[in-house]
């Protein structure tokens, strides 16, 4: 679920945890598994662009080729979760 | 307001983080607190402290524990310091060395003193001691039998008029002073712990059966068979008054500590696995390890307890001796299922391995790998009577990717 958020473009900590309703405390540490498992990367956005938006600045995850590999199993064994979390502009979109 | 206490819930947080970490995890946080709702900023900042249990539990060994002669190290000096402690601090050094009560002693309360002298044991073995009797200044006095404490084992200085001094100054002993007119001096000091018997003063004057006179109930000390549960006095107007003996049973650091023990014993099976997984070949060296830095925690709650009690003045030393036991233990456990069997070094770089859909058909779990090349250590994800934690030993062919 988290692999298929992040891919669907909701890229940082809290984006996931209100696309997914996992809690707090669940998902910051499964992220860092999936990190550490080279499964997602993280990055810290430039601070010029949150200045520019007077807001700090957030830590964006990406899904690795690996990610997108395990994503993709997933989704075989799974269709429904692609479902569940459509990408940000199939929602725009519908 | 409540912003402040948002950053200090993080703040708290990121305290339970390893340093390394701290900073990064911090600022991610803040970064996020600034784009939840309202209404979820606490229960946000409390997920903080999850996400810090989890990397903690998660994350590798601090170095200081990684070797297992840093960790005994580390454990042995500890376990010293709460020792030596245990032996500066007045109420664990009165627990360790107050004179154990002799065998055999058995405790007679509200007794009159006519019955004492009636009572059909050896004076001897036997000691009178009454309520208070004078008040001198701080002191509170009572009077009893001069063998009072050669029965308790208690050694005194040889005086004339002994007075034995309770939370007294050890430097007071072979002093004078003057109780209800009489001189007397300083033979012992003991502590309030070494003063084991029912009745309370904190001074006892010491006389001879004959000059001991008190109209009030007082109690008996005599060495008699523990078994005896009553003793009769018979009277002149022929009816026999009956007194129940209470044995003095010594107390005895072993059995305390065995008995807590018992406890630790029932209550850890239920706080973490009692297994140490499948390790094929014998490991000597594993068990000696194990059974060491059991000891050593097991001293370190045991005196840390004792000292720590005794500075905040609560009298709460067992239940945190059985709580502090049953989490060190459960510490020494945890820390065995992750080192390596042969080097006994912390086990490293945790890699998951499959996917928990397949929980039933495949192995799932993490594996996790000896920096030295002795071997890789499976861990299922899910515990259970058939998957163990299992450990693949590497031979020397292994050893050019080391």
């Amino acid at each position: 679920m988290i692999l298929q958020a992040i891919h669907a473009g909701h890229g940082y900590g809290f984006s996931v945890m209100e696309m997914t309703g996992l809690p707090s405390g669940t998902v910051y540490p499964a992220m860092r598994r999936l990190e550490r498992d080279e499964l997602i990367r993280s990055q810290w956005e430039k601070p010029s662009i949150a200045e520019a938006e007077l807001r700090p600045p957030r830590k964006y995850y990406k899904l690795t080729r690996a990610g997108k590999a395990t994503l993709d199993a997933s989704q075989k064994r799974y269709p429904l979760i692609a479902k569940l979390i459509p990408a940000a502009e199939e929602v725009e979109q519908g | 307001m409540n912003e402040r206490l948002h950053l200090a819930l993080l703040r708290g947080a990121a305290l339970l983080v390893r340093a390394p970490e701290r900073e990064e995890w911090l600022a991610e946080w803040r970064a996020e607190l600034w784009y939840v709702g309202r209404t979820q900023r606490t229960s946000f900042c409390l997920g903080a402290f999850r996400d810090a249990y989890w990397l903690r539990r998660n994350g590798p060994a601090p170095v200081y524990l990684q070797s297992p002669w840093h960790c005994l190290a580390l454990l042995a000096t500890l376990a010293a310091l709460s020792l030596c402690l245990a032996f500066q601090l007045p109420l664990p050094r009165d627990i360790l060395l107050s004179p154990q009560l002799p065998t055999g002693l058995v405790s007679i309360t509200g007794i009159p003193l006519e019955d004492y002298r009636q009572l059909p044991v050896a004076t001897s073995r036997s000691a009178f001691y009454g309520p208070v009797r004078f008040r001198e200044g701080n002191l509170n006095v009572a009077l009893a039998s001069r063998n009072l404490f050669d029965l308790l084992n208690v050694s005194l200085a040889p005086v004339a008029n002994p007075l034995v001094l309770i939370n007294g100054d050890a430097r007071l002993i072979g002093s004078s002073l003057s109780v209800a007119g009489r001189a007397a001096q300083v033979a012992a000091t003991l502590s309030n712990r070494a003063w084991q018997l029912p009745g309370s003063a904190n001074a006892w004057l010491l006389v001879d059966d004959q000059t001991l006179a008190t109209e009030s109930l007082g109690y008996v000390v005599a060495q008699m068979n523990p078994s005896t549960t009553n003793i009769s006095v018979p009277h002149s107007n022929s009816s026999v008054a009956r007194f129940i003996c209470v044995p003095l049973a010594a107390p005895k650091l072993l059995v305390a500590f065995l008995v807590m023990m018992m406890a630790v014993t029932l209550v850890l099976p239920a706080v973490t696995t009692m297994s140490l997984g499948e390790y094929p070949g014998r490991h000597a060296r594993r068990w000696i390890f194990l059974a060491a830095k059991s000891a050593l925690v097991l001293v370190i709650v045991l005196f840390g307890s004792l000292d720590l009690f005794s500075l905040i003045a609560l009298h709460l030393e067992a239940h945190a001796m059985i709580v502090g036991s049953v989490i060190g233990l459960r510490w020494v456990l945890i820390d065995q299922r992750r080192r390596c069997p042969v080097c006994l070094r912390v086990l490293t770089n945790p890699t998951t391995i499959g996917e928990p859909s397949r929980t039933l058909l495949e192995w799932y779990g993490t594996e996790l790998i000896c920096t030295k090349g002795h071997g890789l250590l499976h861990v299922p994800e899910m515990r259970n009577s058939y998957s163990e934690q299992r450990w693949l030993r590497l031979d020397s062919s292994w050893s050019g990717l080391f």
